[in-house]
């Protein structure tokens, strides 16, 4: 379909680039509408109270009335995997937003400039990656405390190192093309080089890279609430789940199983997307 | 006395399938190739050279090519008719290529006298024996004769002129120049004995003074092995320093070919003069270079008449109904021309 | 000559990032709480005065941080990263008892990793666009996009309480003796000992959490292989092997992998990431006795001495295994000696 504004154009091309962001779009647009209506619509959308016991058999498996099964307590396995949606949505995006938005500013402001400000990006990035991701949160959770928002914070405070990496390699690249040299030439300012020319280059890819990477957030932020650290019941959350069903691996492996896989869907879905939309940037680039 | 021609091609025509149309990037095109001769096959880029050059030694992408008609014989064989096996066995040893990126055609995690030697390795259990004349003296089907041994290595980088060979040995490709990357590419392919070596382009890639010793090597080596060379470049300048013959092409036909000297003497197709005319040199100082008018043909549609016809300043209503025949003019040299049949 | 300058410059670079580390450990141990014996003793702050005592004039808590800093170096150094009362012993024996299992762990998900991903990057490379290649790729997806507790569950699922292939917990089935602890390795120490019994059991037990860490990561090392592999073939070297007249066997296998196994040695730091990560999930379902499950029980007690200290141990091993991977990719591509 053709519209008439480029940009929007552009965008378009690249989300129906192949079959897997075509695929991938469209699973992300119903897990994020999903997520968006739940936040707003609340419990009342959803089949049953996600807290309330007994709404059936204890234990039940899936059936029509309950698609995922119940759980000991009799609760609606499915409505618990649907309200705990826009946590981790909502965790991912803004963990990944803010992670793009800072990364993307210390990077090209690193690789335009150079120098001691580049060396120093680098090693501060070198230091933050010695340490994995989830260990690193470990430790931020237990001086923070529990609790979504408090997971955030941590997973904010270490998750920029790869979005600075990426723009400064990027802003490297774009510095040394000619229409940078004739902005320098005319004596525009760097900041505003800075702002009005190399940022709008660099973004394209982050944007890609940063679509993958909400997928690696949903299962670190999966694993921090699996390891007990988010959320508190009876209040649902996919990787709590996981952990709090896990007896019942034998007697009812739905229940462990159901939300597990939930979050590798998810997964896979913003991964499929992402993917695709990397494949269409270097198509462009080099086309 | 004539020598007998080591290649023989024989109205080969090849096209690339492509999604927007077929190109014909050569179009019925026949010449041959003696023993001990350098011929040049020379044109614009697009002209179809290296397509001729890479159907001779069988290494086009086969979709999305396609041999259409035609032969090439090798020593009386008709390459295009053998199973790829046994084409693979003429690579390298019967006919060889190389290629124009130096800086890339080897592979940058082995050492250069390591690329060298499986050269040898293949040549020797082929059963073809070690460079120059000798023998081997165990014959050909001795497996001991497969390996080679450190001294044939440094033989043939003493042979490409390379200074210092047992250190280069050792070096890994990155480590030296285009220049000498080219010239073991050379060493590298003659020390398979080939009867004919195929270079693309040889020089392009590389600086005026380097192009000019590569060319000197080349023309020296075919004395000293037993090989002809098939010379593609765009550059008339180096047919004129190292070919005994050239072949024009233009849009995928050979529209001359003869004696080089002939040839720059006196050309008779329009394109070869207004070739000859674009290369600046210092008779013809003051003077305005004159480029030839138009551009290159679009390969999909194939024209009624000749092909050159719609740039050529001489054309006739009879150049643009049929194509003319490449027919002999004079001795050897040929033209495909209205104007001198 | 290359090498030598190659591999000091990369040490140096470790050891500086090491010491960033510390200092990052440092400010959240001065984080926990007001308290500062509280991230060296956790609650044995309050429980053993003495000993708090003695940890106050050790590490000089009542003087500018810069010079706390300086003792902690120290401290760290002679290796002292507290004490736990969850373990009932200094952080850093725990740490040493629990090390080698995580280390057992981590070398056969890494054997595991290689063994499926590179044969499955080359089929995939191989039957490109076809498939095969599709089937590989759907099943790395799945693999990569599984949280490790996923990939722990299904194996559980399936190799124990289906088909009862495998026990399902534990380094050793309840009844089989331990081997005299030599190295600290069991499955070393079951060999010295001859004990081949006890060594079987106990391959039998780091098969499933080695296999669900594998499954996760597999799926990096294919997906590297195939693109570079692909990429491989396209360049001009591989061209000029085809001139010389080498057969498509000898051009893939000698020519070509050569060149794209080296896009896998720089996966090396990401998998070890990944992987330690990993184990903490994977020895928990599985019982199994290492360093994640000591974490994770470390994080349900608040033993705060433990949970920085391991975060510091990880941070070692990541460090140590990037060097090493720095090193072999050095060694593997000889034009990466002289950046």
């Amino acid at each position: 379909m053709k519209v008439k504004n480029p940009r929007t154009q552009y965008v378009i091309e690249l989300l129906t680039y192949n079959n897997e962001t075509k695929l991938g779009f469209l699973l992300v647009s119903t897990i994020v509408a999903s997520a968006i209506i739940i936040a707003l619509a609340g419990v009342s959308i959803l089949p049953y109270d996600p807290i309330e016991q007994d709404v059936g058999p204890s234990l039940a498996g899936p059936s029509l009335q309950h698609l995922f099964g119940t759980d000991i307590l009799g609760r609606d396995v499915f409505s618990r995997i649907l309200y705990a949606t826009p946590n981790d949505v909502f965790v991912s995006f803004v963990v990944v937003g803010v992670s793009l938005l800072v990364g993307a500013l210390l990077g090209a402001t690193a690789g335009y400039r150079g120098g001691l400000l580049d060396e120093a990006l680098m090693r501060c990035t070198d230091i933050i990656f010695a340490i994995p991701a989830l260990v690193l949160a470990i430790s931020i959770a237990v001086i923070l405390g529990t609790g979504v928002i408090h997971m955030m914070y941590a997973l904010l405070i270490i998750w920029w190192p790869p979005y600075a990496r990426l723009a400064r390699g990027e802003a490297l690249r774009v510095s040394h093309q000619n229409f940078i040299e004739a902005a320098k030439a005319s004596g525009i300012g760097s900041l505003r080089i800075l702002m009005r020319h190399v940022l709008p280059n660099i973004l394209t890819p982050m944007v890609a890279y940063a679509t993958i990477d909400i997928g690696s957030v949903v299962i670190i932020y999966a694993g921090l609430s699996y390891l007990g650290l988010s959320i508190r019941p009876p209040w649902p959350e996919w990787g709590a789940m996981v952990s709090a069903y896990q007896d019942y691996l034998v007697s009812a492996p739905w229940l462990p199983l159901f939300p597990a896989l939930v979050i590798g869907i998810v997964v896979v879905a913003f991964s499929s997307l992402g993917d695709g939309l990397r494949d269409a940037v270097e198509a462009a680039r080099i086309g | 006395m004539q020598d007998k021609s080591v290649l023989d091609v024989n109205e080969l025509s090849v096209a690339y399938e492509l999604k927007t149309g077929a190109v014909r990037a050569v179009d019925n095109v026949s010449m041959s190739i003696r023993s001990h001769e350098l011929v040049a096959a020379v044109g614009e880029s697009g002209c179809g050279k290296t397509t001729l050059g890479l159907s001779i030694i069988g290494l086009l992408p086969s979709p999305p090519a396609k041999y259409i008609s035609g032969e090439v014989n090798f020593k009386g064989k008709n390459l295009l008719s053998l199973p790829p096996d046994e084409l693979r066995l003429h690579r390298g040893t019967e006919i060889a290529m190389i290629f124009q990126e130096p800086m890339t055609s080897l592979n940058p995690v082995f050492r250069i006298g390591d690329q060298i030697q499986e050269a040898i390795r293949l040549r020797n259990s082929r059963g073809k024996g070690s460079m120059g004349n000798e023998r081997n003296k165990r014959g050909p089907l001795s497996r001991t004769g497969a390996s080679a041994t450190r001294k044939q290595i440094i033989d043939v980088l003493n042979l490409v002129r390379i200074p210092d060979p047992d250190r280069i040995a050792n070096r890994y490709p990155f480590e030296l120049s285009g220049g000498m990357r080219q010239r073991v590419m050379i060493g590298m392919s003659l020390a398979q004995k080939p009867s004919l070596l195929i270079a693309d382009e040889p020089t392009t890639a590389l600086d005026v003074t380097t192009q000019a010793q590569v060319l000197k090597l080349m023309r020296g080596l075919m004395e000293d092995v037993d090989t002809s060379i098939l010379l593609i470049t765009h550059d008339l300048a180096v047919a004129s320093q190292v070919a005994d013959r050239t072949a024009v092409m233009y849009a995928g036909q050979i529209v001359e070919d003869g004696d080089v000297l002939d040839l720059f003497s006196s050309p008779l197709h329009p394109y070869t003069q207004g070739l000859l005319a674009c290369i600046p040199s210092g008779s013809k100082e003051g003077m305005k270079l004159r480029p030839i008018q138009g551009s290159t043909p679009d390969l999909r549609s194939i024209p009624a008449g000749c092909k050159f016809a719609p740039r050529c300043l001489y054309a006739t209503k009879r150049c643009e109904a049929a194509k003319p025949e490449l027919r002999v003019k004079e001795g050897s040299h040929r033209v495909a021309c209205y104007l001198h049949e | 000559m290359g090498l030598l300058s190659f591999v000091l410059r990369r040490l140096g670079l470790a050891v500086f990032v090491l010491l960033g580390v510390t200092i990052i450990t440092f400010a959240l141990s001065r984080s926990i709480s007001a308290n500062p014996l509280v991230a060296w003793l956790g609650r044995a702050a309050s429980m053993y005065p003495d000993l708090a005592a003695a940890y106050a004039q050790k590490y000089h808590l009542n003087e500018p941080l810069y010079v706390q800093f300086y003792y902690y170096l120290v401290g760290l150094l002679q290796g002292d990263l507290g004490y736990s009362v969850f373990k009932g012993r200094p952080v850093i024996v725990a740490i040493r008892e629990t090390l080698p299992f995580t280390l057992q762990i981590a070398f056969f998900a890494i054997l595991f990793t290689l063994v499926i991903g590179i044969p499955l990057g080359v089929v995939a490379a191989k039957y490109h666009r076809r498939l095969a290649d599709y089937g590989i790729r759907a099943f790395y997806l799945a693999g990569v996009s599984s949280p490790a507790f996923l990939l722990a569950l299904f194996l559980l699922i399936v190799l124990t309480y289906t088909f009862r292939l495998l026990p399902s917990g534990g380094a050793l089935s309840p009844g089989v003796p331990a081997p005299k602890p030599i190295t600290g390795f069991i499955i070393i120490d079951s060999l010295l000992e001859g004990n081949l019994s006890t060594f079987v059991d106990a391959l039998a037990h780091l098969v499933m959490p080695s296999l669900a860490l594998a499954l996760g990561v597999f799926g990096y090392v294919t997906r590297v292989l195939r693109a570079s592999i692909l990429e491989v073939m396209r360049t001009n070297y591989i061209r000029t092997a085809r001139a010389k007249g080498l057969d498509e066997n000898t051009i893939f296998f000698k020519h070509a992998l050569r060149n794209a196994m080296i896009s896998v040695v720089t996966l090396a730091s990401l998998l070890t990431t990944w992987l330690v990560t990993g184990t903490l999930f994977a020895e928990t379902i599985f019982t199994y006795p290492g360093v994640g499950q000591y974490m994770v029980q470390a994080l349900s007690s608040l033993d705060y001495p433990s949970i920085l200290g391991i975060t510091l141990v990880f941070a070692a091993i990541i460090v140590a295994s990037n060097l090493a991977a720095d090193i072999l990719y050095a060694v593997v591509d000889p034009e990466i000696r002289l950046k």
